[in-house]
């Protein structure tokens, strides 16, 4: 028994007590009052026959029946009543204070055991079917264990991803140290390699970092005023020159003018990042097609379309997460740029949403809302 | 000249392993998926299979048990630094040994060499004749093993785990012994390639009547092939 379940049980206890010694006082006061003085109990009619205990049939009137006890006049206070009261309220007050402390044990248990990194634990099912605030307490209780599981798997799994991310450039840096021991002839080309696994490493932490910042929500306030429209044609100026001098082409349609209070730096890398990947997989002698259009006054929705393979329907949500790489294609880059994208549109107040296109390849809109 | 078959998806890190190799003097063909390493391996006529275990497609614990279901060729893995998991189920399934990756080349290369040399039928006249050990006869020469008169299957590290414990037969062989003249190699710290193949082995052989196993564990010391 907790400290808690002895307050309760007190307290109750206490409330019931001074009531029903209230209610008898009252009670007794008014009977006094009833009767006037001179009254009482011996001019009351005597009790109806009955059986007693035995079974046996009332004596008949005139004769004293036997062991019937002493008159109730003698008794100061009605006992048996006061006990029956007490036990009752004593029972009650425990009920009660049981009631009340036995899942606050159970949330306590819970806690203790999330706290120990046990975010397997459940408590509802403890909860005996209740429906009320402790109840809900306990599946408040629950979905937070749940979300802390999730949380914790997300970050172990991305910490994995990252220390392998950070080992491949390291052995390749290993292995071009090797050749240039091995043979002397290969230093100058080992040393240029060297170099572009040491911009490949940067890129990567430079990456790792816009992340981390993301997601912990910093650097992410608004600084200016932007046009969104004008920043989406200058990338794609940009990405069309890469994707002509990789015999692609890129569309961009869209005239107006969007602007929000935002972050150009995160959107810019958003957009760019979203553009470039389109290039990417979009097959030879094909076109991106970047359309800018406002499905509502206060909205702007980007859709950049590509023509390559696409994305099998089950991983449309996975291609947001950090290091997500389709099974079975050799790419470069690090399987970031869609995850920064998404948390950077979604720092704005936006959503991006991937979808295949029914005639083949890859479709992202982007949903910005007015701020 | 060694033919060593690469299975590694970093084609860079591949072609330069390759240059590294080859200078070495290997023979060397880099496929960069479990499956095409799958079918090389079983097909061509390789000295050794080097495979990672990060691959798309199978993956390397998937493609060594594919490679094992039909060969006994000598197979090095490549594991994440780290990733003992990975290590142990590699080396249960029959992998002669284990690089941690980002590794030097001269460390893989060392490895592979080790690998060869133990691999490789002795030339020397010396151990024509068998070794016996109670049930167990081994020939050295043949690399072939037998265990109550019956050819057993054994990987060639695990053989020359056994020929190193039948040697010894009866008597205990720490583990910085069996890595060196089983692995070729010195034992590193917190390295538990031997436990495992020594795992291996005993399931291989078998218990003996009283429900013990052939080769006992002499705990802090190493193993001991009992006679009888």
């Amino acid at each position: 028994m907790g400290r808690l379940f002895w307050k309760f049980f007190f307290a109750f206890f206490a409330a019931l007590l001074i009531s029903g010694v209230g209610v008898g006082f009252a009670v007794a006061m008014l009977h006094d009052q009833q009767r006037g003085p001179g009254q009482d109990f011996h001019d009351r009619p005597p009790p109806p026959p009955h059986w007693d205990q035995a079974g046996r049939p009332p004596p008949p009137p005139g004769e004293a029946p036997p062991n019937m006890g002493p008159p109730p006049d003698g008794g100061p206070l009605p006992l048996l009543p006061i006990v029956a009261a007490l036990l009752g309220s004593l029972a009650a007050s425990a009920l009660l204070a049981w009631h009340f402390s036995k899942p606050v044990r159970h949330l306590r248990w819970a806690l203790g055991e999330i706290a120990e990194g046990r975010f397997d634990t459940r408590v509802q099912q403890l909860m005996d079917g209740r429906r009320d605030e402790i109840a809900d307490l306990g599946r408040d209780v629950d979905l937070m264990a749940q979300k802390l599981d999730q949380l914790v798997t997300t970050q172990r799994r991305l910490l994995h991803d990252v220390s392998h991310e950070l080992r491949s450039p390291l052995a390749r840096l290993q292995a071009a140290v090797g050749l240039a021991r091995q043979d002397p002839a290969k230093v100058a080309a080992t040393l240029d390699r060297i170099d572009r696994e040491t911009v490949r490493l940067d890129a990567l932490v430079g990456h790792l970092l816009t992340l981390a910042r993301l997601d912990a929500g910093t650097g992410t306030e608004a600084t200016a005023q932007l046009d969104v429209v004008e920043l989406v044609a200058d990338i794609a100026q940009d990405a069309r020159f890469e994707a002509q001098a990789a015999h692609r082409e890129l569309r961009f349609t869209g005239e107006d003018s969007f602007a929000i209070h935002g972050r150009e730096e995160l959107l810019h890398r958003a957009f760019e990042n979203v553009l470039r990947n389109a290039v990417k997989f979009t097959a030879p002698g094909t076109t991106v097609d970047v359309i800018v259009d406002k499905p509502a006054p206060d909205r702007l929705r980007v859709m950049v379309c590509d023509r390559g393979p696409g994305v099998p329907e089950r991983e449309l949500e996975a291609i947001f997460e950090p290091f997500h790489r389709s099974p079975g294609t050799v790419q470069d880059g690090f399987g970031l740029g869609l995850a920064i994208a998404r948390r950077a549109v979604e720092a704005h107040g936006g959503t991006v949403r991937a979808a295949n296109r029914p005639d083949g390849g890859l479709c992202l809109e982007i949903l910005l809302p007015e701020r | 000249m060694a033919k060593v078959l690469l299975v590694d998806d970093d084609v860079d890190l591949s072609t330069m392993l390759k240059e590294f190799l080859e200078h070495e003097g290997f023979v060397v063909d880099v496929v960069h998926d479990g499956e095409s390493g799958v079918r090389l391996a079983l097909a061509g006529d390789y000295a050794i299979a080097v495979l990672d275990v990060m691959l798309p497609g199978i993956n390397g614990i998937e493609a060594l048990r594919r490679i094992r279901a039909g060969s006994r060729m000598p197979v090095l893995m490549l594991t994440a630094r780290g990733d003992d998991v990975d290590r142990v189920v590699g080396l249960e399934l029959g992998a002669d040994d284990y690089v941690p990756k980002p590794c030097t080349p001269r460390e893989l290369v060392a490895r592979v060499r080790a690998i060869l040399r133990r691999a490789a039928p002795e030339m020397t006249p010396e151990t024509q004749s068998a070794i016996l050990a109670g049930r167990l006869r081994v020939w050295s020469d043949k690399r072939r093993a037998e265990w109550d008169g019956l050819p057993m299957d054994l990987t060639s590290t695990e053989f020359n785990l056994l020929e190193v414990l039948a040697r010894h037969v009866g008597s205990v062989v720490s583990k910085a012994a069996l890595s060196e003249q089983g692995l070729g190699r010195a034992l590193a710290r917190y390295d538990r390639s031997i436990d495992v193949h020594v795992s291996n082995l005993r399931q291989k052989l078998g218990q003996l009547p009283d429900g013990r196993s052939w080769i006992q564990t002499v705990r802090g010391i190493g193993y001991q092939l009992i006679r009888e």
